[in-house]
């Protein structure tokens, strides 16, 4: 049977690169005692993909993982399984039988995230209104949002308008979330004020068209250089394919 | 959930902040304020390197198996996070609790190999601890050394409370016990127990000792300074294998470690008495783990770590008496769990031929083979009990086999070495490539050429082994030993099929130095710390111009360590420890190499004597 589960990612895990996250999920699901289909050749290995990487320091509470088993055995019982076997900081938080055999990775069309300013500069007060002013004349309002985008070989200039589905500010970054996600919030090298704003975005992730949050955010605020203040904050909150009609639902949703 | 010591800013800057974040499977949490004594592991090299160390992982099992002990580890932090550290003044931590390295009771350091000696002082800088035992307080934590590199530990003398000199399993119950009563009853104080841990077995506290010289800087006493001080130091001998502590459940790094695997150790010392080889020497005598132990260790560890591979680990694997039966075992459970093997330290014969082609891809591996010397008369010298007629055999079986790669391991700079010895290394490999035609003569059902490569280091005298009076060169005159190699490879008649690689020479010296010096080499290593030296391992942190600052400020001689040969009179630096093995077996060691190239035959063959029959166990009681 195909599997599907979603996880979350957050704490001192979250730095651990992608590579090392596969690793461990090969070695986790060879200690669940489920029996993963395992790949041909010299060196079998357990057949597992993920959706998309995440990068080192990000959160998340939708990452997706597919893989099979040679057994029948209900999607709960594989998500304790699993969950037996995580360290802290990586949650199975549900798992889903499939009938496609599409890989997470070709399904993928679209992420959302919450964004937040991790301050370097104690002081830094960000302005909401102007925010959100900005929010409204480069997106909300505006015909085309351009921006350069450099490659090794070349300079292309790139709209990225049309790959923005949703942008939003919002008064702050909810606290169930910020609490139980980025836990060190209030400290720990980054300060995210109580009354800092959060922005929410949902955008195109698709392979040829992956809108990275950053750029986003460099595009419509002009962060560039404000590395003395703050830096870039990002949680992923879902991942989505594109429905028959062409609405966005989660990967998990995806049978 | 915990907080880290290092702050998301710095983990943010860094190469692999996963290094310094702790929380890996199965490692030990508890809580710190039910246990009585705290305990800092430390591996001085990178996390990667320090994590594939099996000994810590039997010592953290074994410490942690005590409700009233906690075990945590540290490594060295790489050098970018260590320039931040320093420059933020953040103090070094252990990875389980994220707490300062000096709030622990102890900093257990183990010595691995000499070029980690500026690392030592790395982490006694990090953690705030004063760089000289002699310095330090009551607050301060214990700093004990131990690992190959006690058995000559008076080069860091300085920097150590305490060595433990041999095997941990026997005595560190003993030493917790001491130290947790001590604290309890409130008769602790450094000095108190430092002098109590001394009457310990195997426990060496350099402070206590103090070394005469000669005008010609050779030692003239080395003694203790107080009563009830032993003079002599004797090797602990673990002597029940399969009731020592093994970790069956060892931690698992995110980070990819330089061993990725479930490493099981199958016995430990060697029966071959390689008079260059100290752990040959160190671990006598030879003690095998019965199969049924092995065969538990290996199905609980594959399931308790979901490892996709598993390795045997010894001094010569091939020598494990069960060995074919055990290895039918590992294929089958691995073929079950789709496991692989790997073999290292394996003789190259039909047996492990016929092993290897069972469980590695042929087409991509590569043969090992390590004749340490390219002459039989140097062979014979270095009591390497292999003859061409093994090589050639084992070389030919393998092509026959299907492999086309073979490695081929050297020593340049042994005692007696002429030229003939050295170019006899290319000839052997051009021997075996030769062979490889002669096997395969169609050259369609062949398929290719023939690839080997000759590897040299250079050859290093160590204490306790028959060498350890033997002289050692100038980097430059190893290197042009190299070169004679490299000569006549290029002149071989298959050099196309031949690769030569040779190791660093200026390392090689400070080794030595290292390898076989006396106290007053200890400050020559902190003027280099003190001066940017860190991760001398490490060739693109290596500053050989700095060392050669260090040597001439602090006065102190390299050549004297190095250029000479001892005399078998002199008392060396380490002579004051008792490894088992009488220095009257050494001393005829040396001369059987040097001036009869005579062959000693191994443990099993014949017991020469060598004075480990005193510890009744393993090879010695058949």
């Amino acid at each position: 049977m195909d599997i599907r589960v979603r996880f979350s990612k957050y704490g001192p895990i979250k730095y651990v690169g992608h590579l090392d996250l596969m690793r461990y999920f090969q070695k986790a699901l060879r200690r669940s005692n489920l029996s993963v289909s395992f790949s041909k050749g010299f060196s079998p290995h357990p057949i597992m993909s993920f959706a998309s990487p995440l990068g080192v320091g990000i959160t998340s509470e939708g990452e997706y993982m597919d893989f099979s088993l040679d057994e029948n055995i209900t999607p709960e019982e594989i998500k304790d399984a699993l969950n037996e076997q995580m360290a802290d900081g990586v949650e199975i938080l549900s798992a889903t039988e499939r009938q496609s055999t599409k890989k997470a990775m070709a399904e993928l069309y679209g992420a959302s995230y919450m964004v937040y300013f991790k301050r370097t500069d104690a002081s830094f007060t960000p302005d909401t209104a102007a925010l959100r002013k900005a929010v409204d004349d480069k997106v909300k309002n505006a015909s085309s949002l351009v921006v350069t985008k450099k490659t090794k070989k070349s300079e292309r200039k790139v709209d990225l308008l049309p790959l923005i589905y949703e942008m939003e500010v919002l008064e702050r970054f909810p606290e169930d979330k910020r609490d139980h996600y980025i836990p060190d919030w209030r400290h720990n090298g980054f300060l995210l004020s109580e009354n800092d704003p959060a922005f929410y975005m949902k955008v195109c992730a698709r392979s040829s068209d992956n809108l990275k949050p950053e750029l986003l955010m460099n595009a419509v605020f002009n962060t560039a250089g404000t590395e003395d203040l703050f830096t870039i904050g990002i949680h992923r909150l879902d991942m989505f394919a594109q429905a028959e009609g062409g609405s966005l639902i989660p990967l998990g949703d995806v049978s | 959930m915990r907080q880290l010591a290092l702050t998301d800013d710095i983990l943010m800057q860094i190469e692999e902040p996963g290094r310094y974040i702790g929380n890996e499977i199965n490692s030990t949490v508890k809580d710190k304020s039910q246990v009585a004594l705290r305990f800092a592991f430390c591996f001085p090299d990178v996390y990667e390197i320090g994590m594939s160390h099996l000994g810590i992982q039997i010592l953290y099992e074994m410490f942690n198996r005590r409700s009233d002990v906690w075990c945590e580890r540290v490594y060295s932090p790489w050098p970018d996070l260590s320039e931040i550290m320093k420059e933020r003044n953040i103090p070094l931590f252990a990875l389980e609790s994220q707490d300062p390295i000096k709030d622990f009771d102890f900093l257990g350091i183990t010595l691995q190999y000499e070029m980690c000696y500026t690392n030592i002082l790395q982490v006694l800088d990090l953690s705030g601890i004063p760089f000289h035992a002699t310095e330090r307080t009551d607050d301060d934590p214990l700093v004990i050394g131990g690992g190959p590199c006690a058995y000559n530990p008076e080069p860091i003398a300085p920097f150590f409370d305490l060595f433990y000199i041999g095997e941990g399993e026997n005595e560190y119950n003993r030493l917790f016990d001491l130290y947790i009563q001590m604290k309890k009853d409130g008769s602790y104080s450094r000095r108190a127990f430092l002098r109590k841990a001394a009457e310990i077995p195997g426990i060496y506290v350099p402070e206590f000792y103090e070394t005469e010289y000669n005008t010609d800087g050779t030692i003239k006493s080395f003694h203790p300074t107080e009563e009830k001080i032993p003079s002599v130091i004797r090797r602990q001998v673990d002597t029940d294998m399969d009731d020592a502590p093994y970790p069956s459940k060892p931690i698992i790094p995110y980070v990819r470690a330089t061993q990725d695997r479930v490493v099981l150790e199958v016995m430990r010392g060697c029966i071959r008495g390689c008079r260059f080889c100290q752990a040959g020497m160190v671990y006598r005598p030879c003690r095998q783990k019965s199969i049924d132990v092995l065969k538990k260790y290996a199905v609980e560890m594959l399931e308790n770590t979901g490892y996709d591979e598993i390795s045997l680990s010894s001094l010569s694997t091939s020598d494990y008496e069960k060995l074919p039966e055990f290895i039918d075992f590992l294929i089958e459970e691995c073929e079950k769990r789709k496991i692989n093997i790997t073999l290292p330290s394996l003789r190259i014969d039909a047996f492990s031929l016929d092993v290897m082609s069972k469980v590695q891809d042929i087409k991509k591996s590569s043969l090992t083979f390590a004749p340490e010397a390219g002459s039989q008369r140097m062979r014979d010298v270095i009591n390497k009990g292999l003859t061409v007629d093994d090589i050639m055999n084992g070389a030919r079986e393998a092509f026959l086999g299907g492999w086309k790669k073979v490695k081929l391991y050297f020593m340049l700079g042994l005692p007696t070495e002429t030229e003939e010895d050295m170019e006899a290394i290319p000839d052997l490999a051009q021997d075996i490539a030769h062979l490889y035609y002669d096997t395969l003569p169609d050259k369609a059902t062949r398929g290719g050429r023939c690839q080997i490569t000759i590897s040299t280091s250079f050859f290093v005298p160590k204490p306790f082994t028959p060498f350890q009076w033997a002289r050692m060169y100038p980097p430059e005159e190893y290197l042009r030993r190299a070169s004679v190699v490299n000569h006549r490879m290029k002149d071989e008649p298959n050099h196309k099929c031949l690769s030569y690689q040779w190791h660093e020479a200026k390392t090689t010296v400070l080794e030595g130095i290292f390898a076989r010096g006396d106290r007053r080499v200890a400050r020559v290593i902190e003027y280099a710390y003190t001066h940017g030296c860190y991760f001398d391992a490490w060739n693109e942190y290596f500053k050989p111009e700095v060392w050669d600052e260090a040597f001439s400020t602090c006065g102190v001689d390299p050549d004297f360590y190095t250029m000479r040969e001892r005399d078998i009179s002199e008392i060396l630096p380490w002579d004051f420890i008792d490894t088992g093995i009488t220095r009257r077996f050494l001393e005829n060691e040396w001369k059987r190499a040097v001036t009869d190239q005579a062959v000693t035959p191994n443990c099993r063959e014949k017991c020469s004597g060598c004075g480990c029959t005193q510890f009744k166990t393993g090879v010695c009681v058949r």
